[in-house]
């Protein structure tokens, strides 16, 4: 006899297990923002006044200034970091809940054995 | 690639059988990964080095020299060299600028230089994974085979 308590923890353990996996694919992506904005951004910069700038929005190529270009990539930059330092402290929340949700888990999956155990007398 | 951004040092000799085997699959699923990252890089350094010197054959070129440009994989049009001197670069995130032919060769090779780079990193740390996998996989031979010759086998059956 399934003990619905124990059900309901498993439950909530499973959602924050696949919180942390989705949590963790959005750090893998922001990564990679990262890296390519970086390396754009080191770029621009070495970049000399008079260069011509474009950038495409959708099927159309721009013309930006450069030191627009540069504003524009470093804020980026920083926006990404924000988002990537919110991931992170995400992640250690999620995981700190996720262990006393297993330790709950393991202490009813332990009360649950004990019952059954007192339930049924030698056969 | 699952990294873990904490890995505590185990000693895999304190490990269950079950525990090796979940481990030995976490490190093989790394080293794929690594492998295919591997090779990932290796194309995209060598597209590099291909556009510098394609770069470079063209700043060497005529204006109005005769080209073909391939419209699809099998289909080439006719055309004439327009510009010797400079040239349009994708530097990443949506952005292109004009560049000089030296500059935009300098710019590919740079890139080749750092792909490369990442590579050997990559190579590296799939070599260390390689090694660990195999470590985990002999201790769990091990005590798989400790398990098999401390229980009598029952397919002995009475004769």
């Amino acid at each position: 006899m399934a003990d619905p308590q124990l059900a309901e923890a498993v439950q909530t353990f499973k959602a924050l297990q696949q919180e942390l996996q989705a949590n963790a694919q959005t750090r893998q992506q922001l990564i990679s923002q990262i890296n390519e904005t970086e390396m754009v951004k080191e770029e621009l910069e070495r970049l000399d006044e008079d260069s011509t700038v474009y950038k495409q929005i959708g099927p159309a190529m721009i013309k930006q200034d450069l030191v627009e270009a540069q504003t524009n990539v470093s804020k980026r930059l920083e926006f990404i970091q924000g988002e990537m330092r919110r991931v992170c402290d995400k992640h250690v929340a999620l995981e700190a809940k996720a262990k006393e949700q297993q330790a709950l888990v393991m202490k009813l999956q332990a009360k649950q054995q004990q019952q059954q155990g007192t339930a049924q007398p030698a056969a | 690639m699952a990294a873990q951004p904490q890995q505590e040092a185990v000693n895999i000799a304190t490990l269950g059988p079950q525990q090796l085997n979940v481990l030995r699959e976490q490190l093989s699923q790394e080293v794929d990964d690594l492998a295919d990252s591997h090779a990932t890089l290796g194309r995209l350094a060598l597209r590099s080095s291909s556009a510098a010197r394609a770069v470079e054959t063209l700043g060497e070129s005529k204006k109005d020299q005769a080209v073909l440009l391939p419209l699809t994989q099998s289909l080439y049009v006719k055309g004439k060299v327009a510009d010797t001197e400079r040239v349009m670069v994708n530097i990443g995130t949506d952005y292109y600028v004009e560049m000089t032919i030296e500059k935009a060769a300098d710019y590919c090779r740079r890139r080749t230089t750092f792909l490369q780079q990442q590579q050997q990193g990559v190579q590296k740390a799939a070599q260390e994974r390689q090694k660990a996998l195999n470590q985990v996989t002999n201790v769990l031979q091990q005590k798989i085979r400790a398990l098999q010759s401390s229980q009598p086998s029952s397919s002995g059956g009475v004769s």
